[in-house]
């Protein structure tokens, strides 16, 4: 099953030459699945998704094929050809009285064949709320459009984003970075967040509501966090960012401080061919070095932006949500080299932004 | 921490002498604004409004969406779900925008 | 059966108001709750255990509506609001700490410890949470309710770093049904306590926020909810402004009026005290609740009770105060001729130099200061927010601030700021505002913000992105609002700040 697993995992990944321009996927108010080119800035695919879009987190298919969506306030995830705007997959988490809703907690397995979400179940009786214990959701992708779990596990409260690894591994972030085992559900501490080992930190603080990472096969997050003079934690030495992240080739794991806390940043990426340099995204766009520590350059946005992401050749960097334009900067110089409306005018809010590679 | 204004000093010297609660006490603003920095409502986790979305527009959905700030945003997740109705681009269409707890309700 | 037996002791009740019979109003909320909330031993389920303010019934019934398709009339909500408000109340004491919330005191700061402050009190008023009595499984449930409808409180920042619902559920909830459980003593003897009818004649005294100091006569006619409320408002100069409208009582001490005062719409949150003799509260602006003044007031024949002067402090020379109370017949002024008027005695004054008048009558007694140099200016409120807004129909209004210069002496320590300092009054003042630092100056806030009036009144500019400012941003800004008055100066810090689009009455 391993060795199947890795199998599919290298065609996919030898199946798309990297250098051959990208695609960027994205979702819009009213109902808009935008996939663009990246080279042109031209509309390739413009899905109607329907009602309701929000949040328009998205995990891609391996084949980078399936864009699937979490929607409909969180509650459903599509998956839609983004070629042909077919919809091949559905599955509605809430039935009956029972609300699930996915809080950006949404991915698809290394070869294709899973979907994972975790759900937060809630009851609504006639005059009250029932909080009930999350599940981590297991869905075959060939279940059609009424899907339903293929399997259910208890999950950690206030899980958010998710990615898999090739190694059959599901990464959940939360108060720790867990590792799942979707086959029974087993749980472990990946990077330890509430529970470092850091004597003189307050404990990190993470938003993790934006995918990014998936073009360096990589689950990035970043961290906030108080350090102190000693461990008695009186005086402050100082507020810094950090970075997590999850190799998904290889499982391995890094985290580290890379800046003190100078400006808010929402969401970062780096690039697969410049791995020390980090993007960081809100009011203004920063790109720190992590080897050393520096902050190489930082420009003030026109408005606040929520995600970014880069190019697989690392040249262009994408600025996205919020409103209704993606910012495109050159990843050296970080001047604004163009930008890409939505055409419907619809705000982005607090969707994803994909770069997929095109094959 | 850099001071982004003369707030973040004194919460940072605050802080600095572990005077957690008088830290709290700064953050406090006036009675009904959000202490919730993500990276604020009214203002930011420094007291003053530099660090918060620009504009607010830019954030609003982003707010709305997800059930950020439920006291002061209506929430598109749970409780105005039509809020956003006709009204797809919040930079263009705030106009449209209203506030939601009705005018005849008063004791 | 459990219908009847509530029925018959439901009988026996008549609502503390008085506004209509208890049986009628409960057959009300049977018939408008009783198809989501389940009849139980002590009455529908949910509803039966809990006490709140009449705001937070209305609060709860707007709630329902808005997210749970109840379809309620304006006048059956009112009546549901006044029979829950008087039969599952608060007692005074129990509102007493909070009432700035009830008030809408755009000034008022709160202090929670830990953990509800950051549990509770990050999101909305910490009094919102505590203006409640509930049982234990009330405020268990009350705990799932904010998950259910709130989906992201554990993911928000200070809810994120937590296990929050844990804490919701081991912590908070215990926490609050031993601080406020349904029962208590307090309720009980309010509930037992004998209540004089809130009909007949109040002197008040209160400030009009942009007009001026004010003192006045309201009458209340009526024998229940909603009373007639008629009389009128004189300012300093003499000028009178007539006052009309209609005051629902709840809980047998609750005052809530909309007036008509000269042409502008008011409304009065108050409390009557609990022999029923006097009044303290808050009067504002009705479409605009951030311009309010504190108001207070005493019934007529309750005795001799001096509230206060109109104006509050006056230049040295000759001035005409008004000593506002009630029974001051034959005030005994230190200097000065006193002539006893409906609004408690008129005061001809002729001082010289710093110093203050005293006045007493009937062991009633109050003071006036007359100045020709102050040491020392204060603002008030010492920092405020505002709020851009308007530029479109359907969006909140802008919210304005209102500032005061308080004329002041240092005290025998002959220094200012300090605590020995003695409070002059209210001084005419000229008005301006600053950039509060250099990010402001940068972005030029005072350039946008809004404006600064000559009666301390300061009016932001409209919402939206502004395409002129950087970053589009809205007209909001971090000013440095400044007064000069008699050689002295004095600041105090201002944020205007966006919208708020949810404005409930307890905020």
């Amino acid at each position: 099953m391993k060795s199947a697993l890795f199998a599919a995992a290298a065609f996919c990944a030898s199946a798309l030459p990297l250098a051959a321009g990208d695609l960027l996927v994205t979702v819009a108010r009213p109902s808009n699945l935008y996939v663009f080119d990246a080279e042109d800035r031209s509309v390739k695919a413009d899905c109607d998704l329907g009602a309701n879009v929000t949040p328009g987190v998205i995990a891609m298919s391996p084949d980078n094929r399936i864009a699937y969506v979490l929607l409909n306030h969180w509650q459903d995830v599509v998956g839609v050809d983004i070629e042909t705007c077919e919809k091949v997959f559905h599955a509605a988490q809430s039935e009956g009285d029972v609300t699930r809703r996915s809080l950006a907690s949404l991915a698809v397995s290394k070869d294709g064949s899973q979907i994972y979400t975790v759900r937060n179940p809630v009851r609504k009786l006639t005059d009250r709320y029932e909080v009930m214990q999350p599940e981590f959701a297991v869905y075959d992708t060939a279940a059609g459009l009424e899907a339903e779990p293929a399997a259910t596990f208890e999950a950690p409260r206030r899980s958010t984003l998710m990615a898999s690894g090739r190694n059959g591994q599901v990464y959940v972030a939360g108060h720790e970075i867990y590792r799942v085992d979707p086959s029974n559900g087993k749980t472990e501490v990946a990077i330890a967040n509430a529970s470092w080992d850091r004597p003189t930190y307050s404990p990190p603080d993470v938003l993790a509501f934006w995918p990014t990472g998936s073009q360096n096969d990589e689950m990035l997050l970043m961290y906030t966090a108080a350090v102190f003079t000693d461990e008695a934690q009186q005086e402050m030495a100082d507020f810094v960012w950090g970075y997590q992240s999850v190799d998904l080739t290889s499982g391995e794991t890094e985290i580290a401080d890379f800046a003190s806390f100078e400006v808010l940043m929402f969401s970062a990426v780096r690039s697969a061919v410049d791995p020390k340099h980090l993007y960081g995204v809100y009011t203004q766009l920063s790109k720190h070095n992590l080897e050393t520590q520096e902050l190489v350059k930082r420009v003030d946005l026109p408005h606040t932006y929520y995600v970014i992401n880069v190019s697989s050749d690392g040249k262009e960097i994408y600025v996205a949500g919020t409103n209704d334009d993606i910012g495109i900067y050159d990843s050296e110089t970080l001047e604004r080299t163009g930008e890409i409306r939505m055409p419907s005018g619809g705000d982005m809010s607090v969707s994803t932004l994909h770069v997929v590679p095109q094959g | 921490m850099k001071p982004l204004n003369q707030k973040a000093e004194r919460v940072q010297q605050a802080a600095a002498e572990g005077q957690m609660d008088e830290v709290r006490a700064m953050q406090t603003v006036t009675a009904g604004c959000a202490t919730t920095f993500d990276p604020g409502w009214e203002v930011d986790p420094f007291g003053g409004l530099a660090a918060l979305c620009q504009p607010m527009e830019a954030d609003l959905y982003g707010c709305s969406d997800p059930c950020w700030w439920p006291a002061q945003v209506p929430d598109i997740m749970v409780n105005h779900q039509n809020w956003d109705e006709g009204a797809p681009n919040a930079a263009k269409d705030w106009r449209a925008l209203g506030a939601t707890y009705p005018t005849d309700a008063e004791t | 059966m459990q219908l009847q037996s509530r029925g018959l002791t439901a009988a026996l009740l008549i609502s503390v108001a008085g506004a209509m019979p208890a049986l009628a109003s409960e057959e009300l909320l049977q018939n408008i709750c009783s198809s989501c909330h389940t009849a139980e031993e002590n009455g529908l389920s949910r509803i039966s255990g809990q006490r709140k303010t009449p705001e937070g019934w209305m609060m709860t019934i707007v709630r329902m509506q808005q997210a749970h398709g109840l379809d309620i009339s304006a006048g059956d909500r009112r009546a549901i609001v006044q029979h829950l408000a008087d039969t599952q109340g608060l007692a005074p004491s129990e509102a007493a700490p909070y009432r700035y919330a009830l008030e809408k005191d755009p000034n008022a700061q709160e202090s929670f410890d830990e953990p509800f402050a950051s549990m509770c009190s990050r999101c909305h008023t910490g009094a919102r949470g505590v203006l409640q009595n509930r049982t234990a499984e009330e405020w268990e449930l009350h705990m799932d309710f904010h998950v259910g409808h709130f989906p992201t409180i554990e993911y928000q920042a200070l809810g994120r770093d937590r296990e929050w619902y844990k804490i919701a559920r081991t912590e908070i909830a215990g926490y609050l049904a031993e601080r406020n459980p349904l029962e208590t003593a307090a309720w009980a003897d309010w509930q037992a306590a004998d209540k004089q009818p809130v009909a007949g004649d109040w002197v008040v005294m209160t400030d009009l926020p942009g007009v001026g100091e004010a003192y006045g006569r309201l009458t209340v006619s009526g024998e229940a909810s909603p009373y007639q409320v008629s009389g009128e408002f004189m300012m300093a100069d003499g000028t009178t402004h007539p006052a009309s409208g209609q005051m629902n009582l709840y809980t047998g001490y609750e005052w809530r009026a909309n007036l008509d005062i000269g042409g502008t719409a008011y409304r009065q949150v108050l409390a009557l005290s609990e022999d029923g003799n006097s009044l303290q509260g808050r009067q504002f602006d009705r479409s605009n609740d951030a311009l309010g003044a504190p108001l207070s007031g005493v019934r007529e024949g309750s005795g001799s009770v001096i509230l206060g002067t109109v104006p509050s402090a006056v230049p040295a020379g000759e001035a005409q105060v008004q000593v506002v109370g009630t029974g001051l017949d034959g005030l005994d002024a230190s200097a000065g001729e006193a002539t006893a008027n409906a609004f408690g005695a008129a005061l001809s004054l002729a001082a010289e130099g710093n110093g203050a008048v005293t006045f007493s009558a009937g062991g009633a007694q109050g003071q006036i200061a007359h100045y020709t140099s102050v040491d020392s200016l204060r603002v008030e409120p010492e920092f405020t927010i505002a709020r851009v807004g308007g530029g479109s129909e359907e969006g909140p209004a802008a919210v304005p601030a209102y500032f005061n210069a308080v004329g002041m002496w240092n005290g025998p320590d002959g220094e200012a700021g300090t605590e020995d300092d003695v409070r002059i009054g209210r001084v005419e003042a000229q008005w301006t505002v600053a950039n509060a630092h250099e990010h402001a100056a940068h972005m030029k806030d005072t350039e946008f913000a809004g404006e600064m009036q000559s009666n301390g009144i300061f009016l932001p500019a409209v919402a939206g992105p502004n395409p002129d400012r950087p970053f589009s941003a809205n007209n909001a800004g971090e000013l440095t609002v400044q007064a000069e008055a008699m050689g002295q100066q004095a600041e105090a810090m201002l944020i205007v700040t966006v919208q708020r689009f949810i404005d409930p009455p307890i905020r």
